[in-house]
């Protein structure tokens, strides 16, 4: 118990990294999931058709696989080795993005089409339509389950350490256990503390979001929103 | 309030542009290092100019690992600390990696030297370029206390049917599979804790590894209920088998090598390496022998 | 050195193979005990007895918001302190099990949630015993509308299996890995690992999708 102080210190030696990982992860997540979410609702073939490959290309295969390829592969292919966390960044963001572009899309599909009617009776130019009428709705639609991939995308910051990022799960594993070994359920506990923390100042922050996005709609989140964000956490 | 009208596609692609700009540009400048080849003088030039220069440990110890105080060091690091400031390198830049996984972060450009002890071996040094041999250590056995299954060599892991772990990427694995171990009972994990920690809890007979490493890890366990049974060189193929460990460089690197050997030589010869490597449990008897050469590690010999 | 060695590829692919067995087989014991598990807590939650549902919700709420690869290092290395070492196939089928059972209970409860409540009232008016009315009357009206999102959380899993690479489950990625260490050839093992995942699970997820689509109707 007395190593405790020393522990979490080395474990928050690492914190930077994994909040630099979330937060970079977040961004990328969130213009790909626009992006995408958008791209797959275009009138082009080839704009779905491609962005379609993208989606399911990366919600197909295992986040594990993307990381080493991008990481090992990629170098020998291009010529450039990208850094650690960068890559981390880079795996995390589209991985996440693609399951973020379905729940765009299906925010998107969700905005009554009245409202799409009413724009163009009101002579909106499609950019207007998009920005001032359909996405503010689609927005509160789409913050429920983006909080939950968001959190998902800040557990797989652990992943990370299989790359050698020094975030906290590798400082626990590598710095910790081999000079702490008789800790060790300290360690792994006290990890998993550090990680309960970081979920819950997302979700605070999806809430407030929440708020905010609905007091600029003038209503909350529908059911189906709510149902969706658990039924789909995990894949959809 | 008309204007030309914002297609899908317009949106799209200034949307993808803007998102793009943001968040890849900087990042991307900040983010990468050519894998390019540099010239043979170039990776030495570059870390005497910069004074540093960047080592790959696979947190082994005590060749190259972190101390509790966040600390790099071992006998491989120190050495190589020693030897770059010979050369004018005052500083190095540890990356923490798995063992297996060195040499390809050696060549993808992550370090550019591994200072982790690792064996010269026909196979590695098809990928990579070794110093002149810095060590020599015999193999051996971690068990629980009392070595209850009796294990003094590969041949008896292979009798008694036994799990044996080993690390990932290190020779023992090798040692094992060509003196008869099934690949069933062998247990490859990735650290050199794990290796302890699975034969601890039981979940193999016995690990393998060098013997300064085993006795480097009972001595930081005290109450593990491990020991370390005597070192031994294998004899593969009828052939003792004694192998030395050396520093590790990227093909091509030739001026660092050369320069690096002729200060690693220096150290050898005035007993300033015994000095630095004894902390770690080095002895004489790890000097390797003066006909043990790289050359002839690497044909195999 | 070529980028892309087939005769190197080929060969390896028979290792590759055996260890996506391994890799299916861990999912399917895993989802087994997600699946029985998740349903268990959700029911046992449903009756809202006070401190075993504060329990159940503090440990849901752990599991799912904490990452998967710490909770298996945790297993695997922890519980050897309390006496119980398990071998690390185990360890892996436990630690995947209990976190998607997680998940699986959540989407349980939406299920069961949405079950008109007149249909409890009902059961309650018919004196139908407590079992009988989660078997007969409850659960089938449940089940079948989170049948797609479960079949979801299935294929998730199968995709986090590699999650089990550090404590040594010779699975697909952690075999790709050590053939590319003994080898130094990582270009081929790594892709290989790849499509071998996108094989199975894209076409499963057309198949949730579709069960999915039948599903809408009732």
């Amino acid at each position: 118990m007395d190593n405790l102080p020393r522990i979490v210190e080395v474990l928050l030696e690492g914190l930077p990294e994994t909040v630099i990982a979330a937060v970079g992860g977040i961004a990328l997540t969130i213009v790909l999931s626009f992006v995408a979410g958008l791209a797959l609702l275009s009138r082009s073939r080839v704009v779905r058709g491609v962005t379609r490959v993208y989606v399911e290309a990366f919600r197909g295969t295992s986040e594990v696989v993307q990381l080493f390829w991008l990481y090992f592969v990629l170098p020998i292919l291009v010529g450039i080795q990208l850094v650690p966390l960068f890559a981390g960044v880079l795996v995390l963001g589209l991985n996440h993005g693609a399951y973020g572009a379905e729940i765009v899309r299906g925010a998107v599909q969700s905005v009554p089409r009245a409202q799409y009617e009413g724009a163009i009776a009101l002579n909106l130019s499609p950019a207007q339509r998009m920005r001032r009428v359909i996405l503010p709705q689609a927005v509160v639609e789409m913050l429920p389950p983006l909080n939950n991939l968001f959190i998902q995308l800040l557990k797989s910051t652990a992943i990370l350490s299989l790359i050698t990022v020094p975030e906290v799960t590798r400082q626990g594993r590598e710095v910790l256990v081999p000079n702490f070994g008789p800790d060790i359920v300290l360690i792994f506990a006290a990890m998993l503390v550090i990680y309960l923390v970081l979920a819950v100042l997302i979700t605070v922050a999806m809430r407030l979001a929440e708020r905010v996005a609905a007091a600029k709609v003038g209503r909350r989140p529908s059911e189906e929103a709510r149902l969706g964000a658990t039924l789909g956490a995990g894949a959809t | 309030m008309t204007q030309r009208a914002w297609s899908r596609r317009d949106f799209l692609r200034h949307s993808a542009v803007a998102g793009a700009v943001v968040v890849g540009a900087p990042a991307l400048l900040s983010a990468c290092t050519t894998t390019g080849s540099s010239g043979s003088g170039g990776t030495l030039d570059a870390a005497k100019s910069a004074g540093t220069i960047k080592v790959g440990i696979a947190n082994e110890a005590p060749y190259g690992f972190t101390d509790p105080s966040g600390r790099v060091t071992g006998e491989s690091v120190e050495v190589g600390r020693a030897v770059l400031k010979a050369l004018g390198i005052n500083d190095i830049q540890a990356t923490t990696v798995d063992f297996g996984g060195l040499i390809p972060a050696l060549n993808a450009r992550q370090f550019d030297m591994v200072t982790a002890g690792m064996f010269i071996n026909p196979q590695r040094c098809a990928n990579a370029a070794f110093s002149s041999p810095d060590y020599t250590a015999p193999t051996a056995f971690l068990v629980p206390t009392g070595n209850p299954k009796g294990v003094r060599s590969f041949a008896d892991v292979v009798s008694k049917k036994l799990r044996l772990a080993v690390l990932t990427g290190a020779v023992e694995q090798g040692y094992a599979q060509k003196s008869g171990v099934p690949d069933g009972q062998i247990q490859v994990v990735d650290t050199q804790n794990t290796l302890l920690q699975a034969v601890t809890a039981g979940r193999v007979d016995a690990a393998a590894l060098t013997n300064i490493s085993l006795n480097d890890l009972a001595k930081k366990n005290p109450g593990a209920g491990i020991e370390v049974t005597p070192g031994f060189f294998p004899v593969i193929d009828g052939k003792e088998t004694i192998p030395a460990g050396a520093f590790v460089f990227r093909k091509g690197d030739d001026a660092l090598v050369n320069a690096f050997n002729t200060e690693l030589k220096r150290l050898h010869d005035s007993g300033e390496w015994l000095r630095l490597a004894q902390p770690f449990g080095f002895t004489q008897d790890n000097v390797p022998k003066p006909e043990l050469t790289t050359e002839r590690l690497c044909a195999g010999g | 050195m070529p980028l892309w060695d087939w005769g190197y590829a080929l060969e390896k692919l028979p290792d590759l193979l055996r260890a996506l067995v391994t890799t299916i087989e861990i999912t399917l014991l895993a989802s087994v005990l997600a699946v029985v598990l998740g349903l268990l807590i959700a029911v046992v939650r449903q009756a809202r007895i006070p401190l075993v549902d504060r329990v159940l919700w503090a440990f849901v709420e752990f599991i799912r918001s904490t990452p998967l690869l710490v909770q298996i290092f945790f297993l695997y290395f922890v519980l050897p302190q309390f006496g119980i070492a398990l071998s690390a196939f185990v360890v892996g089928v436990l630690a995947l099990g209990v976190h998607y059972a997680t998940y699986m209970s959540e989407v349980y409860r939406a299920g069961i949630d949405a079950v008109p409540p007149g249909q409890w009232e009902a059961a309650t008016a018919l004196s139908l015993p407590r079992g009988r009315t989660w078997t007969g009357v409850i659960l089938p009206q449940a089940i079948p509308r989170v049948l797609p999102a479960l079949g979801n959380y299935v294929i998730s899993m199968f995709k986090e299996v590699p999650l089990l690479l550090p404590i040594g489950v010779i699975e697909v990625v952690n075999q790709a890995r050590e053939l590319g260490t003994q080898s130094f050839r990582f270009v081929e093992m790594y892709t290989i690992a790849g499509i071998l995942f996108l094989l199975l699970s894209y076409p499963a997820s057309i198949l949730v999708r579709r069960l999915e689509g039948r599903l809408a109707n009732i």
